[in-house]
């Protein structure tokens, strides 16, 4: 949980806001068990979570706003090709659910940039890039042009271009563990 | 003219100044829900966020003071109002009190029931 706190608050906030869940966690442990203690730190970490989530995806409002829009589209041609069931769905079921948790993967790497989630989204880009390349391609190819095929393509590698920049930009989580103290002011 | 202040951004302000040299995050949080202003439980994490957002604005400075053991030697941030928190709670009172004035009466005798039905 602490590493969770770690993670959703910024690098300013980190150590105070800590410090003051630490000690009344110990206040609280003290008083009323261990417990009680954990399961009301575990609350509190967690209260963090959707203010943290609107601030940082407002942050990076185009890379969500593409990741919303990615999602919608997959999901829509999972229920498109789930309610058809022309032959070969199963497969494009397969692409439309990588779609999806894709764009939810790269919202949960702006709410919480854990090392793991960086690297799980970053092969996810290729994933997507990949999906696009062969969408486009398969476009290109048919004699019955597919207008939303090239938009939902072009979505995809902008959302894998995006997410690229974002996690270069982000500074690296693992040396926000430490337990310095931060200068006096 | 100073910006007119949410109804949680004047909990935090006013517990900020009541509480003076000994307004850290959870020393507000505590203050807030004593003095009554919310019923329901305030998370710790608006509470935080809001501290940040006002001294973004100016409202609000923090200085550090070091960490004792029981945080883990964590440091902890005091908040103090400024003079632009001070102008602004002030604003924001007269501006309710101004769109207030004589409503008060209105609401009381006020009986939506009586209205229903005659458009």
């Amino acid at each position: 949980m602490t590493r969770l706190l770690y993670l959703l608050l910024s690098d300013r906030n980190r150590d105070t806001v800590v410090g003051d869940l630490v000690e009344e966690r110990r206040a609280r442990a003290a008083e009323k068990g261990a417990i009680h203690a954990e399961v009301w730190f575990a609350l509190e970490v967690l209260s963090f979570v959707p203010h943290v989530a609107v601030s940082r995806c407002s942050k990076h409002f185009v890379l969500t706003s593409f990741c919303l829009f990615t999602a919608l589209c997959g999901a829509w041609l999972g229920a498109m090709d789930l309610r058809l069931r022309h032959p070969g769905y199963i497969g494009r079921e397969g692409i439309a659910l990588t779609i999806v948790l894709q764009a939810l993967l790269t919202l949960s790497m702006l709410v919480l940039p854990a090392c793991v989630v960086k690297v799980l989204t970053l092969a996810g880009t290729c994933g997507i890039v990949w999906l696009a390349f062969k969408a486009f391609n398969g476009v290109m190819h048919d004699p019955h042009f597919e207008g939303y095929i090239v938009l939902i393509a072009f979505a995809l590698a902008v959302q894998a271009v995006l997410t690229w920049h974002v996690v270069l930009r982000q500074r690296p989580t693992g040396t926000v563990l430490s337990r310095t103290t931060a200068p006096l002011q | 003219m100073a910006e007119l202040l949410g109804t949680f951004e004047q909990i935090i302000l006013l517990a900020v100044m009541t509480l003076e040299e000994d307004a850290y995050g959870r020393s507000v949080l505590r203050e807030s829900q004593a003095s009554g202003a919310s019923e329901r439980t305030m998370a710790a994490g608006a509470v935080y966020s809001t501290l940040d957002r006002l001294e973004e604005k100016g409202y609000l400075v923090s200085r550090l003071e070091a960490g004792m053991p029981e945080r883990g030697g964590r440091a902890r941030r005091f908040y103090r109002l400024t003079a632009n928190g001070v102008v602004a709670l002030n604003e924001t009172r007269r501006t309710l009190v101004r769109i207030w004035r004589g409503k008060q009466r209105k609401l009381k005798t006020w009986s939506p029931s009586k209205y229903i039905g005659e458009a």
